[in-house]
């Protein structure tokens, strides 16, 4: 098949245009670095934490679905698979916070000298802490590739190969775990160490099941831009929007459960080592971010999603998922902003970062998602999939 | 309502039998294409598109689980506010009475209970449940429901029911057979 023809001009148009807002958004931001360069390296770390949630949530949704199979899987296989082969541009993109981590962590050179920080040395060190960025892309890097390798080598034969789903789930049953322990300890060190006395072991929890929500809400988006597009737009029914939809919903309850729990527990037992990472996000005009994560974040999509006609009306999943995506950056800054400032701060460089970085993902995203056919032809699985399954 | 009983078994409907889904579902659609209203169809696992072909109202029990969801979670929570803050009122480590995140379990609990029980409870009522006896079951053919064979069954209290034309209209929808659904006089179902 012609490279060319895989993507509609409509989606090769798209990416363009997103390398280009990007760019001028990523150029804004570098004047940004000469105003205030303290506050350049905080919203720098607001927006990649924003973009890192694609290919991450792409990568747990993609070994689920091998792991577990489902009708819903092989519809939007491939923009999963394209999602997990950006982690090489996010390794580059990363640099800054790499230049500017003096500034950003606080654990690096703090203002006092802290017994608590002393003890936490060994884990919270410059060297270790590069080391282990280095480890966690190398990581994600390796099981994007070997999963895609093996996708690519699944539709190499002209008669589906049964071996070939038991490799794809070995890759991934080893992904899966991997990529659940290394993007724990990523978000530990790049979010968590903002406040390094505070500590949650759901932490890393907490942003991955965002990362699911991102990354189901941006394959919902991008299945509605390919829904005309043949082949591919024979698998793209209303039922596969519909399924896209009822893990949105899946995935809202889960991120909102695992966000109270850990409210829940900390103010029950209400230590001040605990208590204070919450203080800070109730006060100070943060607590209306709070707020608005309850009602719009959860209570809102929930109640929308909750219903099975509204989940086959295609406009109103689209605009909820563009509304999810919005509501992953209100999260987000709330997560990393408070750190920083005690009352509520916001800058034009949070509004350049998310928008620069993630328009240049997107148009890596959609290079990658112009390598290979869309359609999965050669799953034995596919296949058997039944009409009243 | 029951008829004189000089008239000997009444007629449920009739009923004709498919051996493949797909065609249970075109024949269905026929059948309320051609004006019936009244009548319901037999298979051995749930086939999609099926309860829209023979006309399906929508039911109420989600209507109804909404509400003893929302009635749940309400009363759950009242429950440990009147507890916590009217009847008993503690301090517990300086905490605010109505220190609502901790009422929040409960308040789920309560909420997944009560949708639950009445959930199940209202889906039983509306469907008629428990029901010993239904007339289909004097078609011996029917066991055959839970098997591998397709039913449809035209209700006579259908207003379009007429015992040799709608005969004659299911043996033209080519089912592997037709056969009249006979009841007791003294159990009519509608």
């Amino acid at each position: 098949m012609n490279q060319t023809q895989i993507l509609p001009p409509s989606v090769s148009r798209i990416g363009r245009n997103a390398l280009v807002i990007g760019i001028i958004a990523l150029a804004l931001g570098a004047v940004g670095f000469f105003i205030d360069q303290e506050r350049f390296f905080q919203s720098y770390l607001f927006g990649y934490m924003y973009a890192l949630q694609f290919p991450l949530g792409c990568l747990g949704l993609l070994t689920i679905h091998h792991l577990a199979g489902g009708r819903w899987g092989y519809s939007i296989r491939r923009f999963l698979e394209a999602g997990i082969l950006t982690f090489p541009l996010m390794a580059v993109l990363i640099i800054p916070i790499v230049v500017g981590m003096g500034t950003i962590f606080p654990w690096i050179n703090p203002e006092e000298h802290y017994a608590l920080l002393d003890h936490k040395a060994p884990y919270l060190n410059v060297p270790f802490f590069i080391g282990r960025m280095v480890f966690y892309f190398v990581v994600w890097t390796v099981i994007g590739l070997w999963l895609n390798q093996q996708s690519v080598k699944q539709e190499s034969v002209d008669v589906p190969d049964p071996k070939s789903v038991a490799r794809l789930k070995r890759a991934s049953a080893i992904g899966l775990i991997l990529f659940m322990l290394t993007a724990t300890f990523a978000v530990f060190d790049w979010m968590m160490s903002l406040q390094p006395f505070w500590f949650s072991s759901i932490y890393g929890v907490i942003y991955l099941a965002g990362t699911a929500i991102a990354a189901m809400s941006f394959s919902l988006l991008v299945g509605n831009a390919l829904k005309n597009h043949e082949p591919i737009s024979e698998l793209l029914t209303i039922d596969l929007f519909s399924d896209l939809s009822n893990f949105l919903l899946a995935f809202v309850s889960f991120w909102a459960y695992v966000s109270f729990s850990q409210y829940l527990i900390i103010y029950s037992a209400n230590l001040p080592e605990e208590i204070t990472w919450y203080a800070i996000r109730g006060n100070g005009g943060w607590g209306y971010f709070a707020l608005a994560l309850v009602f719009f974040a959860f209570a809102l999509p929930f109640g929308i999603l909750l219903s099975k006609s509204n989940k086959r009306v295609l406009k109103l999943m689209v605009s909820l998922a563009m509304f999810l995506l919005f509501m992953r950056s209100i999260d987000l800054f709330w997560h990393i902003m408070p750190a920083f400032y005690e009352t509520v701060s916001i800058s034009w460089l949070d509004f350049v970062m998310p928008i620069g970085l993630t328009g240049v993902w997107l148009w890596f995203f959609i290079m990658q998602l112009n390598r290979k056919p869309l359609v999965v032809r050669r799953d034995p699985r596919f296949q058997e999939v039944p009409a009243h399954g | 309502m029951s008829a004189p009983k000089s008239e000997g078994p009444l007629t449920f409907g009739l009923m004709a039998e498919f051996s493949d889904p797909d065609v249970l579902v075109t024949k269905a659609q026929q059948a309320y294409d051609a004006g019936y209203r009244k009548m319901d169809a037999y298979s051995p696992f749930p086939i999609h598109g099926l309860a829209e072909a023979i006309g399906m109202k929508r039911s109420w029990v989600p209507y109804i689980v909404l509400l003893a969801a929302i009635a749940g979670g309400i009363g759950g929570f009242l429950l440990q506010y009147w507890v916590s803050v009217i009847a008993y009122p503690i301090n517990i480590a300086g905490r605010p009475l109505n220190t609502w995140p901790a009422f929040m379990v409960v308040t789920f609990e309560t909420t997944i209970l009560s949708a639950g029980v009445i959930g199940f409870l209202s889906m039983m009522i509306l469907n008629n449940l428990p029901m010993p006896y239904h007339p289909v079951f004097n078609v011996p053919r029917f066991e055959q429901a839970s098997n591998d064979k397709f039913f449809l069954c035209i209700m006579e209290s259908d207003p379009k029911f007429d015992l040799t034309e709608t005969r004659t209209f299911l043996e033209g929808l080519d089912p592997d057979g037709v056969y009249e659904v006979e009841q007791d006089d003294d159990n009519v179902y509608k």
